[in-house]
């Protein structure tokens, strides 16, 4: 430790009297530790990146898609009892990745994230990419539990971001993060996301990113310590948290589509548990700033919701949306003027038995044209279903 | 294990042997050194879960306490005060009280870099070499890539604790001498021409 090496002065300057080597001896270390602590100064602001100003990735000009009406619907199968939080992404050679949780109950301490591919051929046997232990491990930290994966894809590689606890419930979060260059076959050790000072717990992350112009990603999550909100992280190239933006209002696991370069949409979870409505919020500067918006009149209470920007422009949004119905109900709406109107179009599922659960549902729209959505049954297995626009524009009300 | 989980654990082990090194033992020092090593491979991780990564201040404090030169920060009140009134605006506003998220500039901290410039000058012209060098570590171990947040590096709510403790330690003492100096001024009654 460099301050035990220094022959430090007494702060009082009598001590010197009478002892003139001792004196420039102490002017000497005095010199040496100013130097220190500028040279110090100079490494650290090289070190701290500049930021452009933020640019969501523009999302390509819209094209009507030509695939047919087409709709189907399938099952994983089951891995543990609990099985919740499913997250989408298209690999690099066309597949789609599945990750999500599953354990004995809800925050278990069991619970594991799992990863299946889907090919032409179906669902690859899914198996664990995540534990407790080896984050434990990896992070040099206990981990109580482990929850919410998000993936993304972006060439060769494969992010995952998930949820682990050390301490508490979920409000006692962290989000830890790993890396595949080779479509999931193998993961680089987690690393823990800094995100909050007091004592890095409070946030979670449920939705999938949204690519930026330079590179990096915006990552939508939100805060549960000390009150309820969203907030946008914008995550650099190799993976370093470059800003962290407060999503305005009490909003939930915002999932964020953007319009174009400067514009995107959140819509978020509302924490009511009775009589909410889906959040809604706006950026006009790629992220940089969100201010909230009028609500749609889409009910929302505390269930969590997605959205996704499809390849015609068309902005499609899946939620548990009836009110007194809580999760048993699964719908499917598209609005075409950016978020300003919304119609109910397909309902995926409809239980009449209120406590039944379809919920945490997860979109991709592949290059192809396809619609994935995968969504938690009865939170014990994942469903996948696979739809067309043109089902969807068929079945609007 | 990346660096910065390797930090994280050795610093919480530091802090448990800084812990053990204060207690009213017979050879307290190497009880706390013996601590510190047992709980890198036992406690540190249980504790870097809890306490989230301890600042590179924090861990300075704790390894002069294990070392015996706890001495060299015992009289930096007005530091302690200053980092107890910095965290009190800091941590509300940074967990969502208001807009302004101070914790954002952290991530990119070149501004913030600029305004320690005069701080250092200060420590530098009223010679207060400890803090000088406690911070040259700080901004050493942002450079070296441990912290994303500069913020992280140089205060947590568990230096703030320290502080606290500090602060309220020397407050009582203070008022105890106080006490037991005007009750030593205090005529005696019962002494004749008093």
């Amino acid at each position: 430790m460099s301050i035990l090496k220094f022959n430090f002065p007494a702060s009082s300057p009598q001590v010197f009297v009478g002892s003139g080597s001792q004196l420039s001896k102490s002017i000497d270390s005095e010199k040496a530790l100013a130097i220190l602590f500028f040279v110090a100064l100079a490494l650290a602001f090289w070190r701290a990146p500049s930021v452009a100003r933020p640019r969501f990735a523009a999302p390509p000009a819209p094209v009507v898609s030509a695939l047919p009406a087409e709709f189907a619907s399938e099952r994983l199968p089951k891995v543990a009892p609990f099985s919740h939080a499913s997250t989408l992404a298209e690999l690099a050679d066309g597949r789609i990745a599945l990750a999500w949780y599953a354990g004995a109950a809800e925050g278990s301490t069991d619970a594991e994230i799992w990863f299946s591919t889907r090919d032409a051929s179906g669902w690859s046997p899914p198996r664990v990419i995540a534990t407790r232990a080896d984050t434990a491990a990896a992070t040099g930290t206990v981990v109580r539990k482990i929850g919410n994966p998000v993936l993304h894809a972006s060439g060769s590689r494969l992010d995952l971001w998930y949820v682990t606890v050390s301490i508490g419930g979920w409000s006692g979060a962290a989000i830890s993060h790993k890396t595949s260059d080779d479509g999931g076959v193998s993961w680089c050790p987690a690393v823990k996301l800094t995100t909050s000072p007091l004592f890095n717990m409070g946030t979670l992350v449920r939705t999938s990113p949204v690519a930026m112009r330079d590179g990096g990603l915006g990552l939508p999550v939100y805060h549960e310590m000390f009150g309820q909100h969203g907030e946008w992280l914008r995550i650099g190239p190799r993976g370093r948290v470059l800003a962290k933006v407060r999503i305005p209002g009490s909003a939930l696991q915002p999932a964020v589509a953007a319009i174009d370069g400067k514009e995107a949409l959140v819509l978020a979870r509302s924490a009511e548990k009775a009589n909410g409505v889906v959040m809604a919020d706006s950026t006009a500067d790629g992220g940089a700033t969100w201010q909230q918006v009028v609500p749609p009149p889409i009910a929302n209470d505390n269930t969590s919701l997605n959205l996704l920007r499809l390849q015609s422009g068309r902005l499609l949004l899946a939620a548990n949306a009836i009110r007194g119905r809580d999760r048993s109900v699964l719908q499917l709406f598209l609005s075409d003027d950016k978020g300003a109107s919304w119609k109910v179009s397909r309902v995926i599922e409809d239980d009449p038995n209120v406590n039944a659960e379809y919920s945490y549902p997860a979109l991709l729209q592949t290059t192809d044209g396809r619609i994935h959505m995968t969504y938690s049954y009865h939170a014990k297995v994942i469903a996948h279903v696979t739809i067309t626009e043109a089902a969807l524009l068929e079945a609007l009300h | 294990m990346s660096a910065a989980a390797l930090y994280n654990q050795a610093s919480a082990s530091l802090l448990v042997g800084a812990c053990v090194s204060m207690l009213p033992i017979p050879a307290r020092r190497s009880a706390g050194v013996l601590a510190g090593i047992v709980s890198f491979f036992t406690l540190a991780p249980a504790i870097a879960g809890l306490v989230g990564p301890p600042s590179v201040t924090l861990t300075q404090v704790a390894l002069l306490q294990l070392c015996g030169q706890q001495h060299l920060v015992a009289r930096e009140t007005t530091a302690a005060l200053c980092l107890v009134i910095l965290a009190l605006i800091f941590y509300p506003l940074s967990l969502g009280l208001g807009p302004f998220d101070p914790f954002d500039i952290g991530y990119r901290p070149k501004l913030l870099l600029v305004a320690i410039v005069p701080i250092g000058i200060a420590l530098i012209i009223h010679r207060k070499h400890v803090l000088l060098s406690i911070g040259a570590v700080d901004l050493l171990a942002y450079a070296l890539g441990l912290f994303d947040n500069l913020w992280s590096a140089f205060l947590d709510p568990v230096l703030v604790f320290v502080c606290c403790v500090y602060l309220a330690k020397v407050a009582t003492c203070r008022l105890i001498r106080r006490h037991s100096l005007s009750a030593a001024c205090k005529p005696n009654a019962n002494q004749p021409g008093t």
